[in-house]
């Protein structure tokens, strides 16, 4: 049985504790999105896992494997940094085959391989380019091609798209996950963009402050986000205080589906995913009347802000457009609710 | 193999210097006999006690010139980088007695006295040539050398014998004198004294080396010693200070650097009474007549000795080695690479030497063992003067 | 330059250099520098006139030296930099006719010989009116020391400071342009500080060099300058005065160890991480301004730099009120002067230079590797330790090798290595001070990627560190090159075969007789020495290949 596992890791800078006690699986050809926000510990654990960084307590595995004290020249695990980190005194083709050099592979059998890989990123016949010659998006896709050639069993990515913009981003990130899944590798793909996890992984894991506080496929995390900071970091913008009494739970919006948590002192709030939502006209039965604060079109879809009769603000999508100051109705579908522990 | 304590002997220093100085001033030794000096009384009457200082019994057994104790292999010949001879001289030794003979070179002459005294009984060489007067009794007094008398000594005038104890054998002397450029006086005669070159007539013209820095330089300071006694040479180095003396680190400067001959605008300048010898020899295109002459009031005697060297492996081939720089194929050879002359009396001079080197009569000079003595605390008295 | 990390991240390549590495450059320096000069001091304290060293050295006169030596040595070493850095900046950003040509010529006053150029720079100053004129005179001023220093040290500033620059990622200064900084600004707040790590390493070379000034000191400086190091000699090879001379050795070792010290805290703490281009930023001239810049700094250095050496060249053709190259023919035949032909002293001092480069390069490249990687201890006795040579006097450095190797099997006093290993003590630091902050400022992250590419720490080093730093080796073994093709100062003091008779020791030695013949020979021999120089620097460049070149100086 292959894939990694991290138990138990802990890492300390100092008096600072980098990762606290993060377990993590990745399956065989699984594809885990690491999210969170700059600073929570994504890349510590991924350098850890590379064996960039040294432990202070915890373990990983390969299947079986033991990769504690294994060096990283020797992990069979590709590392891909935020900015490429292309060797700049070697051009694209050395670059591609340095880790192939490493593994000893003959000069013809290199060069097969480095022509197959520019193939692969469709940078063909660039391998006689200078570093400082490429473009960004072409460093990313020379950086993707050299961690892919030595056949990593894992291959990690910190933040590969972070520079680019947005078409080049949208594009790659399209391409990475098939190419991914056309090498059937395990990877870890560490980004703070939701969508770009969205797009790209099997399985989201969302970290704060050193520590793992979510864990699951997209669309199931999207749907039921464990806390209000892990819903508002995966993107959801609609989080309403909610009224809990002996008569149920109720937000502005109404009442709410919802079995209180055992004992529950906590403050909850309530997410209302925007998917769930429909924009209607006023004048449709049971909905809930609003005004269009502002309006974002986005071809077949557009970005609404519609303000609720007390003010409260929720954030939409619309399939018609609908100019600011118009009033529409709305209307929730039955799990368009969550809540969720209030802990941001 | 006698081993000497893993000292070094520096000379004693009298705490009232001062006072010192001035008693030994009455002392002073100036060896310039009117006649030939060819009688060595004279000499040994006019210099200190011999059993004082560094001429004082080393207490040294003399070299064993049995063959059977040598080490097998090629003599080294320790020297300076003033050391010249012609190619292929050395080799007659060779031929002579079948051993080779290696030359190694030392930096100047204090420089190679410094390291001989250094090594302290594991020598780098067999024989060490050409300390001079100057620096002869730091080297005594080191236990640099064991004694050797050389058969050969018998040709060497004996004022040059200066040690007793035959430590060293003289090899060579020389006169250092102040040179000047013939074409620039004209009008003007070249200046004829020591004194004069204190006179405004001769103002901004002469240009000499520091005696803490170049063995010149020393010679020079010990002339005017030699000339005006303890209490007067300060008057006149003021004197010439006033007059816009300048002064250099090393006789290279001076020459090639100040003077004229070098491209500069002095034409007085103290070197040897050889160098205008070296100027027609090293003339290009050849001339006939040089183009500096020496001013003969000026000058001071420098004595090169050569000496065996305590802890050699092979004290019978060094003693040898020794006759060998005393017979007339060395002394011959000297005077043209070395421009001085050889302390063999037998050895022919050759004709350019003749025609060119001045001759300066007996030479002046000072007891080596009040030179020693009183050496630190001159060029000390000299800078303060010279800076003012 | 700074990028986004998770926090400070302990470097991977710190545990990558094993400490065992550290033990060639350290037990080097153990061998050939400390045990020498511990031998030496011990041996001239022994049976030392402490009341006569006290008074030496507690007097007001040695107070005076040692100030003088200080300040001129700061004074000299501000003064270079003022001249430098702008040919630095000309040479790293800007390509013209004659680049190649124009940094190997500001190497060659490196290696002639000071008794030389001190009669070149006196030629000079007479034609320019400032000799022993009326009003103004230069000879025997400290100006005069401080100019020759200049000329010498030159090359330390615009070839360090030159390479470093020109790999500096100039998006950054672009990028504060475009923030609306002036040209001023972007100077003085970002490059000069990027530059830092490279200014503080020619600085300290120029400073150490200054402070150990020797010939230029007592030639151009006159009789009444002195400095700790024409102290040093003075009583070791005049006074005899061996325990003077080794406690006036000590002052100069501690202060030098604390300046040593000083600086290496320095470029520690300007030490970062630069983002570097590893082909240089050199661009042809385009824009009138660029081009009367460039023309007024190319103008000014080579007047510094030609009209010295032009001297020579003239000197050497000079001969009975004509021009004739009648002493370059000379130097094949055998000079009774020097005890060989001139051309054969060339030929030992190629041979000597070539031997001294090898092993200062390998063990400079070393102690670089594990001044930059070593663990931190260790890297900075090893960063300190092989700095000290150059601080250290000639005589004490070959007075010491002289007690020190006397006995059999290590009896080197007369053997051909000890020139090479001398020369190599002082062109080690040289090696070390180019390749320090280019190594220093290779990303982490290159290592890292190529470590988790498989390459393990020795492969890490060859195909990351190595080819980075190539630029540096080449330059510090070029100055390591230089350096052993023009010492003087231990060479004189070490005993010598006819076989390591060098050029400048030659030279010397031909100007110490009168007569234009041996004049005329000893500065075609200089000149000779100067080409040599000019070749090798270009070849040893040449060396390190064409793809990483082009631009970089």
């Amino acid at each position: 049985m292959s894939g990694l596992t991290v138990g138990e890791a802990t890492v300390h800078y100092g008096a600072t504790t980098a990762l606290d006690n993060v377990s993590l699986r990745v399956d065989g050809e699984e594809i885990v999105a690491l999210l969170g926000p700059s600073g929570c510990g994504k890349s510590t654990l991924l350098r850890l896992i590379a064996g960039l960084e040294p432990t202070a307590a915890g373990r990983v595995r390969w299947g079986d494997e033991q990769l504690d004290g294994l060096a990283p020249h020797r992990r069979r695990i590709g590392l891909m940094f935020q900015d490429h980190a292309l060797f700049p005194h070697r051009n694209v083709a050395e670059n591609i085959g340095f880790g192939l050099r490493m593994q000893g592979l003959s000069t013809q059998a290199r060069r097969d391989r480095v022509a197959e890989l520019l193939r692969l990123v469709r940078l063909d016949g660039f391998g006689d380019r200078a570093i400082r010659n490429l473009s960004g998006g072409e460093a990313q896709r020379v950086a993707l091609a050299r961690s892919l050639a030595p056949q990593p069993r894992l291959l990690m990515l910190d933040e590969p798209f972070a520079s680019l913009d947005r078409n080049l981003r949208d594009q790659l990130v399209t391409d990475v996950g098939h190419l991914l899944r056309s090498e059937g590798l395990a990877a870890i793909h560490v980004t703070h963009d939701h969508e770009e996890a969205f797009a790209i992984a099997d399985r989201l894991v969302v970290m704060r402050a050193g520590k793992i506080v979510a864990s699951g496929a997209p669309a199931e995390l999207w749907a039921r986000p464990p806390t209000a900071w892990a819903a508002e970091f995966l993107g959801h913008r609609n989080l309403l205080p909610v009224s809990v009494d002996g008569a149920g739970t109720t937000t502005v919006l109404g009442p709410i589906p919802h079995s209180p948590l055992d004992g529950d002192a906590a403050p909850v709030v309530a997410i209302i995913r925007s998917d769930r939502v429909a924009v209607v006209a006023p004048s449709t039965e049971a909905s809930i009347p609003a005004t269009v604060v502002s309006s974002r079109f986005g071809g077949s879809t557009s970005s609404v802000v519609a303000r609720l009769d007390d003010g409260t603000h929720l954030h939409l999508h619309s399939d018609s457009p609908c100019p600011p100051g118009d009033v529409i109705g709305l209307t929730m579908a039955d799990d368009a609710a969550v809540v969720v522990p209030d802990d941001r | 193999m006698s081993q000497a304590p893993n000292t070094i002997h520096t000379p004693a220093r009298p705490p009232h210097r001062r006072w010192r100085a001035l008693t030994l001033a009455l002392a002073l030794a100036l060896v310039a006999a009117a006649c030939g000096s060819d009688d060595p009384a004279a000499v040994s009457d006019g210099g200190a006690d011999p059993t004082d200082g560094c001429f004082a019994d080393p207490g040294i057994e003399p070299v064993s010139t049995d063959g059977a104790a040598d080490e097998e292999g090629p003599l080294t010949l320790l020297t300076h980088d003033s050391f010249a001879l012609s190619e292929g001289t050395l080799d007659a030794f060779t031929a002579e007695t079948g051993i080779e003979v290696q030359l190694v070179q030392s930096g100047d002459a204090g420089e190679m006295v410094a390291q001989a005294i250094l090594a302290d009984g594991n020598p780098v060489g067999d024989v060490l040539f050409g300390v001079d007067n100057t620096f002869l009794c730091s080297a005594l007094l080191n236990d640099v050398f064991v004694p050797y008398r050389s058969g050969a000594l018998d040709t060497v005038a004996s004022d040059l014998q200066i040690d007793p104890h035959h430590r060293v054998t003289p090899i060579d002397y020389g006169d250092v004198c102040a040179n000047y450029w013939i074409s620039e006086f004209g009008e003007v005669a070249p200046p004829t004294s020591m004194e004069a070159l204190a006179d405004p007539a001769y103002a901004d013209l002469f240009v000499t080396e520091n005696p803490e820095t170049s063995s010149p330089g020393f010679a020079f300071l010990l002339a005017t010693i030699a000339r005006f006694g303890e209490d007067g040479w300060e008057d006149y180095w003021r004197s010439l200070v006033d007059n816009g003396l300048s002064v250099t680190a090393g006789w290279e400067d001076a020459y090639y650097g100040e003077f004229i001959a070098g491209g500069g605008d002095r034409p007085i300048v103290m070197s040897y009474a050889s160098s205008p010898a070296a100027e027609v020899l090293f003339a290009d295109p050849p001339v006939e007549t040089a183009p500096t002459g020496v001013i003969a009031d000026t000058c001071y005697r420098q004595i090169e000795f050569a000496g065996i060297l305590r802890g050699t492996d092979s004290p019978a081939g060094a003693a040898q080695l020794v006759d060998f720089l005393l017979s007339p194929t060395v002394q011959e050879d000297i005077p043209l690479n070395m421009f001085v002359y050889p302390a063999n009396g037998d050895a022919a001079l050759p004709d350019v030497f003749v025609d060119h080197a001045a001759t300066t009569g007996p030479g002046v000079t000072l007891d080596p063992a009040i030179v020693e003595e009183n050496r630190l605390a001159w060029t000390e008295r000299w800078t303060a003067i010279i800076r003012g | 330059m700074d990028r986004a990390v998770d926090g400070h991240h302990p470097r991977l390549s710190r545990r990558a250099v094993p400490s065992g590495f550290a033990a060639l450059p350290l037990g080097f320096f153990a061998l050939f520098f400390a045990y020498p000069v511990a031998r030496l001091l011990w041996q001239s304290f022994g049976g030392g006139d402490r009341a006569r060293i006290a008074s030496a050295l507690l007097g007001e006169d040695f107070a005076r030296i040692a100030w003088f030596t200080l300040w001129q040595a700061v004074a000299s070493t501000t003064l270079t930099l003022l001249v430098a850095l702008p040919a630095a900046w000309l040479v790293a950003h800007h390509r013209f006719p004659g680049r190649a040509g124009f940094r190997a010529l500001a190497t060659v006053p490196f290696v002639l010989p000071t008794v030389v150029v001190a009669s070149a720079f006196g030629a000079l100053f007479e034609r320019l009116g400032v000799a022993d004129g009326d009003g103004f005179r230069l000879r025997h001023t400290v100006a005069a020391v401080l100019l020759a220093h200049v000329f010498f040290n030159f090359a330390i500033v615009v070839r360090t400071v030159g390479t470093f620059w020109s790999h500096l990622d100039p998006r950054v200064e672009q990028a504060a342009a475009v923030l609306g900084a002036s040209r001023l600004q972007v100077l003085w707040r970002i490059t000069l500080p990027r530059l830092a790590p490279a200014i503080a390493a020619a600085a300290a070379l120029v400073f150490l060099f200054s402070f150990t000034s020797f010939g230029i000191i007592l030639i151009l400086g006159g009789p009444t300058r002195a400095t700790i190091e024409t102290e040093i000699w003075r009583f070791a090879t005049r006074r005899i005065e061996f325990d003077v001379a080794a406690a006036v050795a000590v002052v100069q070792l501690l202060a030098v160890l604390a300046l040593v010290a000083l600086t290496g805290r320095l470029q520690r703490r300007f030490a970062q991480q630069q983002r570097l281009v590893t082909e240089g930023r050199a661009r042809p001239i385009r824009t009138a301004r660029q081009a009367a810049l460039a023309v007024a700094v190319i103008a000014s250095s080579l007047t510094l730099l030609l009209a010295p050496l032009a001297i020579l060249v003239e000197r050497s053709l000079a001969r009975g009120g004509g021009y004739s190259l009648a002493a370059y023919a000379d130097l094949g035949s055998f000079a009774s002067q020097i005890g060989t032909s001139p051309a054969d002293a060339l030929v030992n001092s190629l041979v000597i230079a070539v031997t001294a480069t090898g092993i200062a390069t390998i063990i400079g490249g070393i102690a670089s590797l594990v001044v930059v990687h070593g663990r931190s201890s260790v890297s900075h006795l090893v960063d300190l330790a092989m700095l000290l040579p150059l601080g250290t006097s000639a005589v004490t450095l070959g007075l010491g090798m002289f007690v020190a190797f006397d006995t059999a099997p290590l009896d080197l006093r007369t053997s051909w290595w000890i020139v090479p290993l001398a020369h190599s003590l002082i062109g080690i630091p040289f090696v070390m001070r180019s390749v320090i902050p280019l190594l220093r400022s290779v990303d982490d992250r290159l290592r890292e990627s190529a470590a988790v590419l498989g390459a393990s720490p020795r492969h890490v080093r060859r195909e990351i560190d190595l080819p980075i730093a190539a630029r540096g080796i080449a330059v510090g073994a070029a100055f390591a090159f230089a350096v052993s093709l023009g010492e003087f100062g231990a060479t004189s003091v070490l005993p010598r075969r006819p076989t390591t008779l060098t050029a400048p020791i030659a030279i010397f030695r031909l100007l110490g007789k009168p007569g234009d013949l041996l004049r005329s020979q000893a500065f075609a021999l200089a000149v000779l020495l100067m080409v040599l120089t000019i070749v090798a620097v270009v070849a040893i460049e040449a060396l390190r290949g064409q793809r990483t070149d082009e631009a970089g100086w």
